[in-house]
């Protein structure tokens, strides 16, 4: 049971990044890769 | 009812701080010139129903960069309600200039006379009536950092907006010259809505107003003739005609409004230029700073707090509670290991560096915004010039110390192509703040003893954009003269804490999210790949499928001598994000490991190179293919990808050729003998040598033309 939930909480974690970092690239309305951006709205394209 | 107000003014005279105390925003703001490249909307704090545009600097309304196309565009097309025009109070003469362009567009303008407390703090005073009876416009004294004069500006800004009063230009030209813009403006009045705007630019022979006025040959004939009818009897092009004319009127005008206490005084400003920009010290205390700068974030105060992250925070609290909550649990070995081996392991390594990078962040904040930075640009200036380069695009690389994405962006402000492609190409190769960990990493774990290393790879930066401007500039494609570089250098200001702070919490913020999504997958992926064989088993890292992949690619890196499949992939995995570097080799070299003498963070990493194999696996991924949204930006700046690929093709050769010589003749000098890799490292190092030194294929005219950075400052 300790598996299955914490395994869950693993994968929807993944998931939730996983999407997170695609809707950014997919919308290009911030850069997906550059830490420390000054601004994120000057990734805009 | 819906109103759209637009921000404009001349560069670096305080758009952006003003957009983001009416709108709550906190665009990033710089003290020097050309931040803003693009412009950028928001709404009005208390008043959602007033859109606010911040328009990059511009100095007139006669476009010749990309970012002075962008306001000019949206101020003649999508005509906004009414425009702030953001004037610099401690430089009014030339920010004056541009109001004359805008009182004519037949948009209501207000003046927000901005910086008025240093006005008053140098004893200047501005006749606020008087000017504003000169220019035709209601004018709201202003100080955007400060907060004063803001409701009051958007206040008039709205009414003049529901009223749709038009501002009307005060100033006339001379009697030649009107004569010659009413015949213009007779013959287009029924082309265009503002035919007094058009009929000027056509005078000055502008190549976007005659594209929007359609003319039939006739009539460009005739206006053509007017043109030189009026240029005959005043004897000067009709572009200087309209500028001159223009100056002499703000010469007058600023002689009623501003009365200066002291006209020939030396401002505190000046006297700190004639040390940190004097010819001879500049270049030494340009050094100095910036030594210091990554020596107290890299091996100080910036240390003291990584160390206890890594050893205590992400060494013993938080793996030891991880561990014993999934014992409890009772998870399965995989599990245990993807959360301990992988997530912590990878995120961990990364997030160990944040102390480092607030710090570092918190100084390069004071450099901008007390105004050095702008002086860096002046300096280096005076070194590339002498190399034929063009001074503008060390703005880029001054951006890019923070992210290359935005430094690759601002290259677009260079006008001349050849010179713009340089600089996109050239402009990764300064360390953003993504590659800190990497350079914390190399010099905390095999450098510890050696505080100039950090400063070292931020010289070595700026070392690979001279070479590389030396010898793209004698090749065919980017042969020629160069753009001029004119920049403004504002006046020193003590930076305040809680912007220094925003910041540092803005630029690390977007560290941790970032380490939360992209670094988070991206370890994930490395603890699979690596744990794992082809028949999907458990195994060892060393016959996973990572090792298989890396054991192969390895070979290429080899005579750099960081040949070990680990390095590879981590280089690899860099191209996704450069942090990455640091992850994969957290996940790689059992990040937290303890060493026999107790020595903990990264000591199989140190057994794994020696200090020669350190500084080439450094130098490559300093000077190699940026991140993959960076190369994207490079993309969108080139606009092909014949050039893209040229970029990171050129970016990737040389980091190869230059970490080859340095992995090479070091090894030959520390005693290892003379190899095959040693040769092909000096037939290397010849044809550079060779490439530097060879002639130009055009003589240079760059001398003549170039006056160099012109220091135009307020006060």
């Amino acid at each position: 049971m300790g598996n299955f939930i914490i395994g869950m909480i693993v994968f929807g974690a993944f998931a939730a990044a996983g999407y997170s970092t695609y809707k950014k690239v997919k919308s290009k309305d911030t850069c997906s890769c550059c830490s420390g951006c000054p601004s994120e709205a000057k990734c805009r394209k | 009812m819906k109103i759209k107000i637009a921000l404009a003014g001349n560069p670096n005279s305080g758009k952006t701080t003003l957009f983001n105390a009416l709108t709550g925003s906190s665009q990033y703001v710089g003290n020097w010139p050309g931040v803003t490249v693009e412009k950028k909307a928001g709404r009005l704090k208390d008043n959602k129903e007033v859109e606010l545009v911040d328009l990059p600097g511009i100095y007139s309304l006669s476009p010749y960069t990309l970012e002075e196309i962008v306001s000019r565009n949206y101020l003649m097309d999508e005509k906004p309600d009414a425009i702030i025009n953001i004037v610099d109070s401690t430089n009014i003469e030339r920010n004056l200039y541009l109001t004359t362009q805008l009182t004519e567009l037949g948009i209501p303008v207000v003046i927000a006379l901005n910086m008025t407390d240093i006005i008053r703090k140098n004893g200047d005073v501005i006749d606020n009536k008087a000017l504003s009876q000169s220019m035709g416009c209601e004018v709201v004294e202003i100080s955007a950092l400060k907060g004063i004069g803001l409701k009051e500006i958007t206040e008039k800004a709205i009414a003049l907006a529901r009223e749709k009063r038009q501002s009307i230009p005060k100033h006339a030209f001379s009697e030649p010259v009107e004569k010659a813009i009413k015949e213009i403006e007779a013959l287009i009045k029924e082309k265009v809505d503002n035919p007094r705007w058009y009929a000027i630019k056509l005078f000055e022979r502008d190549k976007n107003a005659l594209e929007k006025v359609n003319l039939s040959s006739d009539e460009r004939a005739r206006i053509e003739a007017i043109i030189v009818s009026c240029k005959k009897e005043l004897d000067d092009d009709s572009e200087s005609i309209i500028t001159n004319e223009r100056y002499n009127y703000i010469g007058d005008v600023t002689k009623k409004c501003v009365n200066k206490k002291n006209k020939t005084r030396v401002t505190t400003s000046d006297k700190i230029d004639n040390i940190v920009t004097n010819r001879f010290l500049a270049l030494p205390i340009f050094a100095l700073i910036m030594f210091l700068v990554y020596y107290v974030s890299i091996s100080t105060v910036g240390t003291l707090m990584t160390d206890w992250v890594n050893d205590v925070l992400f060494g013993e609290i938080i793996p030891g509670a991880v561990e014993s909550f999934l014992t409890s649990m009772g998870t399965s070995e995989w599990l245990n290991s993807l959360i301990l081996d992988g997530v912590i392991a990878g995120v961990g390594a990364v997030l160990g560096f944040l102390p480092q990078m607030l710090v570092l962040f918190f100084f390069l904040g004071l450099l901008e915004d007390s105004g050095y930075m702008a002086r860096v640009a002046f300096i280096m200036d005076r070194i590339f010039r002498k190399f034929g380069l063009s001074g503008k695009s060390i703005i880029p690389m001054l951006i890019g110390t923070g992210c290359s994405v935005p430094g690759i962006m601002a290259s677009r402000t260079i006008e001349n192509e050849h010179d713009r492609k340089m600089s996109i190409i050239t402009t990764s190769f300064i360390p953003c703040s993504a590659k800190l960990p990497v350079i914390a990493l190399i010099v905390g774990a095999m450098f510890s003893q050696t505080p100039w290393m950090a400063s070292a790879a931020y010289f070595i930066g700026i070392a690979a954009v001279l070479v590389t401007g030396i010898i793209l500039k004698k090749t065919k494609a980017f042969s020629g003269e160069v753009s001029p570089f004119v920049m403004e250098l504002p006046p020193y200001k003590a930076p305040s804490l809680k912007g220094l702070l925003i910041h540092m919490w803005d630029r690390g913020k977007s560290f941790v999210k970032k380490a939360g999504t992209v670094i988070f997958l991206a370890s994930g992926f490395i603890w699979f790949v690596s744990s794992f064989n082809w028949s999907l088993e458990m195994v060892e890292a060393s016959e996973s499928i990572l090792a298989s992949i890396g054991s192969k690619i390895a070979v290429v890196f080899s005579p750099l001598g960081w040949g070990d499949w680990k390095a590879a992939m981590a280089t690899l995995t860099g191209l996704v994000a450069k942090e990455n570097i640091v992850s994969t080799l957290g996940i790689l070299y059992g990040f937290g490991e303890v060493a026999e003498d107790g020595a903990k963070i990264w000591v199989l990493l140190s057994q794994s190179f020696t200090q020669v194999s350190a500084i080439s696996f450094l130098v490559f991924n300093l000077l190699c293919a940026p991140c993959f949204a960076a190369v994207g930006a490079i993309r969108r700046e080139m606009g092909n990808m014949k050039w893209t690929l040229i970029a990171v093709g050129y970016q990737t050769g040389f980091a190869y050729v230059v970490s080859l010589i340095i992995y090479q003749f070091g090894t030959l000098f520390g005693g290892g003998g003379f190899h095959i890799g040693t040769a092909v490292a000096m037939v290397m190092l010849a044809v550079m040598i060779y490439l530097i030194a060879r002639p130009n294929r055009r003589p240079s005219k760059s001398k003549e033309i170039w006056k160099g950075a012109v220091k135009t400052q307020g006060g």
